[in-house]
């Protein structure tokens, strides 16, 4: 709508927003509101933990890359000489240029082209041309820091600096991430993959990681080529006594978390409540086992808890979708995919996604590719290019989603948005499981596909903005 | 030049070479991917690089990893995908042409196979959008004859982006 809202209004269409999930539904509009976005600039982007890098991606003191929070803060993660991981503002301290122009490098210093001030890797005020013409203590001009916490490799970013620990952030939900980083034995496989799409960002993390509704109907192409999860019978297995094929869609678990993260273990076979349990009895088909390195368990077994890998034993009874999203924009996926070598007929990609705003209907789609580090080459590789064959712009399973997501773009833009507001409703009258493996008192775990991982999302999401 | 030429490439094999690009192209632009995947060989490595906004003294020094990293299996696969009826990317067909310019064809070790380097611009519409959409990418191919047919036995793509400005890369580059 070209029409602007007062301020008040804003706060009225938020209260609307917030009220709305609590019934369970959401209003279209949301979607594209102008203001709305950019007050998320202000009230959100910078009080969130954001993902920024992981370790494995600068190694080495000097290693660098340029990233983004929300549509206009560059931030600067490095290492430094001394070896520890630093967050800077792209900011010269003189006048405010952009002193690092390259997405990723080596440096043991950054110049500033406008006038030649010089900092260190580690932030410092080095160089300053003519400095006698300057008044100036040098140590209160270094590059501005941006809060930087790491949890077992992922590096988070917190702009304004007041955030709660990244572990509190993440609170309860810290033992589902653990899940989907293989208890942080993951590695980037090859460099990022920028992507620009004309999309706003909020659809989107409507969907992702939280709405397994979608998976056989969008993406109905991919089973009809044989690319899309695998099923027991593609390994052949035949279901192990306790589990069922689900018809028609998903089942298995999803997770909500007051801190508004979300996600699922999701699979066409379905583990009922009351045989989660007896999960430790019923043994893994040896088969299964072709799909993950060879000494997987074996290495897991020394990063996770009993009961974390129980979980981790769910995803390989069902083969099941593994699928995790941190408030509010970073999810992470692993399937369980067909290889295309004769060498490794199976493999997991996990997908490691980022989507940053950079206008109502224009968002950045961040790749990475993980794979364990554990793992030998030819799994490596065999994973990364099932990694970008169903996901980033030309994975068959992110091009069908994109016309989704610019699709309810364009729609919330129109005149009749305001009519709409969209139910999240799937399972609203069913009662969480109670009797799932991991701590689930701040993350409430339901049968999927439901909703209750998007309003989780929403519910935090309003929270924030309202604060 | 110290490099010795081993066999100079003919006007009559640059002329062949042009032509099957040429039709190559209009097979793509008129949506006949199945026939398209007559025109690979078995062992055929197709590849699509993603480039980096870093400080390189040469474009190759500017290459990441690929978007694209298919063999034979994973591109009929791709293509097979395209005739499904839930393939929403390209539900309806966008509309695209390839200008392909620039070929250079090189000799190589093999008596069979020749390098071809082109420079193409890739131009899509698709659906009610109010913008089109372009990609400008070089591509290094190496073209084999196998029972007197041009053949692609390797395509790589190097866009000249770092980031990837289009809905999406559905279409074959």
């Amino acid at each position: 709508m070209v029409q602007k809202l007062a301020e008040s209004n804003i706060y009225e269409l938020l209260e609307k927003g917030r009220e709305s999930i609590e019934s369970g539904y959401l209003p279209l509009e949301i979607f594209t509101s102008k203001e709305i976005f950019e007050l998320e600039v202000r009230k959100l982007w910078p009080r969130i933990w954001h993902f920024l890098a992981h370790e494995s991606e600068i190694p080495n003191p000097g290693d660098y890359v340029l990233r983004y929070i929300g549509p206009y803060d560059q931030v600067l993660v490095i290492r430094g000489e001394d070896g520890k991981i630093r967050g800077f503002l792209n900011i010269c301290r003189h006048r405010g240029r952009a002193f690092c122009k390259t997405e990723r490098g080596n440096a043991a210093f950054f110049r500033c082209p406008y006038h030649f001030w010089t900092y260190s890797n580690k932030g410092e005020l080095v160089g300053v041309p003519q400095d006698d013409t300057f008044k100036i203590d040098r140590r209160e001009y270094g590059l501005i820091p941006v809060r930087i916490e790491s949890y077992k490799g992922f590096i988070f970013g917190n702009l304004d600096g007041k955030a709660e620990s990244l572990e509190d952030y993440l609170g309860e939900f810290k033992w589902y991430f653990d899940i989907a980083i293989r208890g942080g034995e993951l590695e980037v496989y090859g460099n990022l993959i920028r992507w620009i799409v004309n999309m706003g960002w909020k659809p989107i993390v409507d969907n992702f990681g939280s709405d397994s509704y979608h998976i056989p109907f969008t993406h109905r192409s991919t089973y009809q080529i044989g690319a899309n999860p695998l099923k027991l019978e593609d390994v052949g297995v035949s279901p192990p006594s306790g589990i069922k094929k689900v018809s028609g869609g998903f089942s298995g678990y999803q997770f909500a978390s007051t801190k508004g993260h979300g996600g699922g273990i999701t699979s066409f076979y379905d583990i009922s409540a009351e045989n989660l349990a007896k999960v430790d009895e019923i043994p893994v088909p040896p088969k299964i086992y072709e799909i993950y390195p060879p000494n997987f368990l074996e290495v897991l077994s020394k990063k996770l808890s009993p009961d974390q890998l129980r979980a981790v034993k769910l995803e390989m009874l069902t083969l099941a979708v593994t699928r995790i999203r941190v408030f509010p924009n970073l999810a992470i996926i692993v399937h369980s995919l067909n290889a295309a070598d004769p060498q490794q007929r199976y493999t997991q990609d996990y997908l490691v996604r980022v989507w940053r705003p950079i206008d109502v209907d224009k968002t950045e789609v961040l790749t990475w590719c993980m794979v364990p580090r554990f793992a030998s080459d030819i799994y490596k590789r065999e994973s990364y290019r099932q990694c970008i064959f169903m996901n980033g712009p030309a994975g068959i399973l992110d091009m069908d989603d994109v016309m989704n997501w610019m699709s309810q773009t364009e729609n919330a833009k129109s005149s009749s948005a305001t009519k709409f507001i969209l139910p999240l409703k799937q399972r609203e009258i069913e009662k969480p499981v109670e009797d799932f493996p991991l701590p689930h008192k701040e993350v409430k775990v339901y049968r999927e596909p439901a909703d209750w991982s998007s309003r989780a999302l929403w519910r935090r999401y309003f929270e924030i903005m309202l604060s | 030049m110290e490099t010795v030429i081993k066999q100079k490439i003919s006007c009559e094999i640059y002329l062949e070479i042009v032509n099957f690009l040429n039709k190559e192209a209009e097979l793509l632009d008129n949506f006949k991917y199945k026939d398209w995947l007559n025109l690979v060989t078995d062992d055929i490595e197709y590849i699509f690089y993603s480039r980096q906004n870093i400080e390189a003294e040469s474009p190759q020094k500017q290459l990441g990893s690929p978007i694209i990293m298919d063999n034979k299996i994973l591109l009929e696969k791709r293509i097979n995908r395209l005739y499904s009826e839930y393939a929403w990317a390209e539900i309806p067909r966008s509309m695209s042409r390839h200008f392909i310019t620039n070929i250079r064809v090189y000799p190589t070790e093999k008596e069979n196979e020749v390098k071809v380097v082109s420079n193409v611009l890739f131009y899509r519409h698709r659906h009610d959008n109010l913008y089109h959409e372009l990609i400008s990418y070089e591509r290094h191919d190496i073209l084999r004859k196998v029972n007197g047919e041009w053949k692609i036995a390797k395509r790589e793509i190097i866009p000249d982006t770092n980031i990837i400005l289009v809905d999406h890369l559905a279409n074959i580059y």
